[in-house]
C-alpha cells in the first residue's frame, strides 16, 4: 500500500515535471514566433526608406546629407541579430525616417506627388504592423517570463537553465515624431 | 464620467471573466453528472434484476455485500462511458452543424475589397497585435449595425460586419469592434461556443423539443423561415423519442430504484448479512436520486443549462471587450462604437440559436426568460466597464455618438420604407417603350410629331400652356411635350414663368 502511494507520488510527480517542460518550451517557441513577425515587419519597414529617399532626393537635390544618413540606417538591421541590436536599427530607422519626413515638409510639391502619397500610406500602414507586432511580441514574454518566475515551473526552468527573453523597447520619442509628421501629411490615411 | 478609484485595469478584468467562465463550465459539468448517473442506474438496475430472474437464477445473492460493492464499481464505470460517449457524439452533431449553418443563415456575401480598403487593413494589423490568423471576411448586407465571428477552430474562422456598421463607425470605433471580434477568436470563443451548446443540448433535449414544438404549433412560418430541413427532423425526431421515453424513465427507476432499495434492506435483515456502512449510504443515495432524477431531467438540468449558457455568453462579451482594450489600448474608441450602435440598434434577420455570437444582440429579448436572462450584457454596462478601463467617458463625446447611431437608425427605416412602397410613382407613359411623344398641339390626343428618346433635351420656345410646353425639333419644327416629362436643360432655364408657376411656388 504504501509503496504504490510513494510510486504514485513520484510519477504524479514525474508527470507534472513533464508537464512544466514542454509548457515552458512551448512558450519559449512562441516568444520566437512572436520575434519574427517583429523582425519580418521591422524589415519592410526599412525597405520603405531607399523607396522614400528616391522620392525625396527626386524633389531635392540638396539634401543629399539627409538622403545618406538614411542609407547608412537601413544597413544596421542586420538578420538575426537579437532583440536588443535590432531595436537599436530600429530605432535607428525611426529617427531617419522622421528626418525625411521632416525635410519632404519643406517641398509641397512632393507631398503632392502621387508616388510619395502612395508610399506613405505604406508606411503609415507598416508602422501600425510594427506597433501590434511588438504588442504581441511583449505580451508574449511577459507570458513567458512569468512562467520561468512562478513557483513549479520556476524550479525545472533554473534545471534546465531556461533564460529570460528580452522586452522590445523602441525610442517612443523617436516613434512619436514620425508619426506626427504623418498626421500633418495630406491624406496619409484614407478615411474609413 | 467615472471615479477613478474604481478604475479597472484591463488585465484584471481579462483575468476575473475567465475565473467567472471557468466556475460556469465546472457548474454545468457537475450538473451533467446526475443525469448520467441516473440514466446508468436505470439501464444497470433493471438489466441485473431483470435478466438472473429471466435465466431463472436465485436472486438473493446479487444483494450480498461484495455483489453490491463490485455493482457499484461497475455502475461508476458504464457512467463515465456513457457521458464519453454523450459528449462525443452531441459534440460531433452540433459541430457539423453550426459554423456553416450560422454564416448561411445571415445570407452573407462575399468580402468586396475594393469597396473597404481600409478595413481589411485593419484588420490585418489587428490580427498581427492578437496573434491569430487573419479570419475571412463577408459582408451582411443590412443597414442595422453588427458583427459576428463564426468558425470551429481559431484559423478557419469567418468574421461578418455589416454594411451599416462600416458605414455607422470611423476608423478608431471599428478598429475596437474588430479588437473584440478577434478576441473572441484568440479566446476560443466559437469553440467553447460549440461545447457549451452541445452539453445543454444533451441537457436540455426535452425541453428544447417542447419549446420546438409549442413554437411550432403557434406558428407554421417559423420552419420555413428559417428554413432548415434539420430542424424538421430533430422536431420528429423528438417527438417521436421524447415521451416514450421519459415513460421509461420513471417506470425504470420506479422498478429499479425503490425495488433494490427495500430488498437490499430485506435480504440483508433476513441473512444477518451486514452491509457496510458506507455501502448502505452510498446505494440509498444512488437509488433516491435514480428515482428523482426524471424531475430533475424535465424541470431541474434545462433551466440551469440555459442560465449557464447566457451566463457564459455574457461573462465572455465582457472578456472580449477587456482583451479588445489591451490591443487598442483604446477602451474609448469601443465604448463610442457601443454607444453608435446600440443607439442605431434595429432588428437583424437572424436565427435565435445565434443571437449570443454577435457584438450586441441582433433582437430587443422578448418572453420573460429572455429579458431576465439577455445573451449580452446591457450597453451600458459594457460601457461603464469600458469607461472605468481608461480614464472616462467624456458625456459630450458619448451624446454625440448616439445622436450619430440615431441619425443612422432614422435614415435606414427612411430607405427601408422606400425600399418597401416600390419606387416613386412613374412619369407619363410613353407610347414606345423609353420614348416620350411630342404632340402637334398642347393637349396629349393630337397627331404625335415625334418620339423623343428618354433623357434627351430640347430647346423650349418658352411658351407653355396648361401641363404642356412647346419645345424646338431639330430640323425646325416645333411641337408640344408633357412638362413632367420634359428634361431639365436650357429648355427649362429659360421658360418663362406662367401664372399657373407663380400661384404655386
Amino acid at each position: 500500500m504504501l509503496t504504490a502511494l510513494v510510486l504514485g507520488g513520484v510519477a504524479a510527480l514525474v508527470l507534472a515535471g513533464l508537464a512544466g517542460y514542454n509548457a515552458l518550451v512551448r512558450s519559449r517557441n512562441q516568444v520566437t514566433e512572436a520575434w519574427s513577425t517583429v523582425d519580418v515587419q521591422l524589415r519592410r519597414r526599412a525597405s520603405l526608406l531607399p523607396n522614400l529617399a528616391d522620392a525625396v532626393g527626386a524633389y531635392a537635390q540638396h539634401e543629399r546629407e539627409s538622403l545618406l544618413e538614411v542609407t547608412r540606417a537601413r544597413g544596421l538591421a542586420e538578420p538575426g541579430a537579437g532583440v536588443a541590436a535590432s531595436a537599436r536599427a530600429g530605432d535607428e530607422v525611426s529617427r531617419a525616417l522622421g528626418r525625411l519626413l521632416a525635410v519632404s515638409e519643406r517641398y509641397p510639391q512632393l507631398r503632392a506627388a502621387e508616388n510619395f502619397r502612395a508610399l506613405q500610406d505604406q508606411l503609415a500602414d507598416v508602422e501600425d504592423k510594427v506597433a501590434f507586432a511588438r504588442q504581441f511580441y511583449n505580451r508574449t514574454v511577459l507570458a513567458y517570463n512569468n512562467r520561468l518566475g512562478v513557483f513549479p515551473t520556476a524550479v525545472i526552468a533554473r534545471a534546465f537553465a531556461f533564460e529570460r527573453a528580452e522586452f522590445y523597447e523602441a525610442d517612443a520619442a523617436a516613434l512619436e515624431e514620425v508619426r506626427l509628421h504623418m498626421q500633418r501629411a495630406p491624406a496619409a490615411r484614407p478615411p474609413t | 464620467m467615472v471615479d477613478l478609484a474604481d478604475r479597472a485595469q484591463a488585465h484584471d478584468r481579462v483575468a476575473h471573466n475567465r475565473r467567472a467562465t471557468r466556475r460556469l463550465l465546472l457548474l454545468l459539468g457537475v450538473m451533467l453528472v446526475p443525469l448520467f448517473s441516473a440514466i446508468t442506474v436505470w439501464v444497470y438496475g433493471w438489466s441485473r434484476l431483470s435478466l438472473p430472474a429471466i435465466a431463472g437464477a436465485d436472486s438473493t445473492d446479487l444483494f450480498s455485500a461484495e455483489a453490491l460493492g463490485r455493482s457499484f464499481v461497475d455502475m461508476t464505470t458504464l457512467s463515465l462511458v456513457v457521458v464519453l460517449i454523450g459528449v462525443a457524439l452531441t459534440l460531433f452533431a452540433v459541430w457539423r452543424i453550426g459554423a456553416r449553418r450560422m454564416l448561411h443563415s445571415l445570407h452573407v456575401q462575399p468580402w468586396d475589397v475594393a469597396r473597404y480598403p481600409a478595413v481589411g487593413r485593419s484588420l490585418e494589423n489587428l490580427s498581427l497585435g492578437r496573434g491569430v490568423a487573419r479570419p475571412e471576411l463577408c459582408l451582411i448586407d443590412s443597414a442595422v449595425p453588427n458583427a459576428l465571428v463564426a468558425g470551429t477552430t481559431p484559423a478557419d474562422t469567418s468574421l461578418a460586419l455589416s454594411r451599416g456598421l462600416i458605414e455607422l463607425l470611423d476608423r478608431r470605433e471599428l478598429d475596437g469592434v474588430l479588437a473584440h471580434e478577434l478576441s473572441h477568436i484568440a479566446n476560443e470563443d466559437p469553440r467553447l461556443d460549440t461545447v457549451v451548446a452541445a452539453l445543454m443540448a444533451i441537457v436540455g433535449w426535452p425541453a428544447l423539443a417542447a419549446r420546438a414544438l409549442v413554437r411550432l404549433l403557434r406558428s407554421p412560418n417559423t420552419m420555413v423561415r428559417y428554413g432548415s430541413r434539420a430542424l424538421a427532423v430533430t422536431l420528429g425526431l423528438a417527438c417521436i423519442t421524447v415521451g416514450p421515453l421519459a415513460l421509461t424513465m420513471v417506470v425504470l427507476s420506479l422498478q429499479g430504484g425503490l425495488f433494490l432499495l427495500a430488498h437490499d434492506a430485506v435480504t440483508a435483515a433476513a441473512t444477518g448479512d451486514v452491509l457496510p456502512r458506507w455501502l448502505v449510504i452510498v446505494s440509498t443515495v444512488w437509488y433516491l436520486h435514480a428515482l428523482l432524477a426524471p424531475f430533475y431531467i424535465v424541470l431541474g438540468a434545462p433551466f440551469i443549462a440555459y442560465w449557464v449558457r447566457r451566463a457564459v455568453a455574457r461573462q465572455r462579451e465582457f472578456l472580449a471587450d477587456a482583451d479588445a482594450v489591451t490591443l487598442t489600448r483604446d477602451p474609448e474608441g469601443l465604448a463610442l462604437a457601443l454607444a453608435k450602435i446600440g443607439a442605431a440598434a434595429g432588428e437583424l434577420a437572424s436565427a435565435e440559436s445565434i443571437a449570443h455570437a454577435f457584438i450586441v444582440a441582433p433582437r430587443p429579448a422578448t418572453g420573460w426568460l429572455d429579458r431576465r436572462f439577455p445573451t449580452h450584457p446591457s450597453i451600458e454596462q459594457r460601457i461603464e466597464m469600458l469607461a472605468r478601463m481608461g480614464s472616462g467617458l467624456a458625456p459630450a463625446e458619448a451624446i454625440r455618438a448616439v445622436a450619430a447611431g440615431r441619425t443612422h437608425r432614422d435614415r435606414a427605416r427612411r430607405e427601408l420604407d422606400a425600399r418597401r412602397l416600390g419606387p416613386p410613382p412613374l412619369l407619363p407613359r410613353a407610347e414606345a417603350p423609353g420614348a416620350i411623344p411630342i404632340y402637334e398641339q398642347p393637349d396629349g390626343w393630337s397627331r404625335v410629331v415625334e418620339h423623343a428618346a428618354t433623357g434627351a433635351s430640347f430647346p423650349c420656345t418658352g411658351r407653355e400652356r396648361g401641363n404642356f410646353r412647346e419645345v424646338r425639333l431639330g430640323d425646325g419644327r416645333t411641337g408640344w411635350m408633357a412638362r413632367v416629362a420634359s428634361p431639365a436643360g436650357p429648355a427649362t432655364a429659360s421658360s418663362t414663368p406662367t401664372a399657373r408657376d407663380e400661384a404655386f411656388p
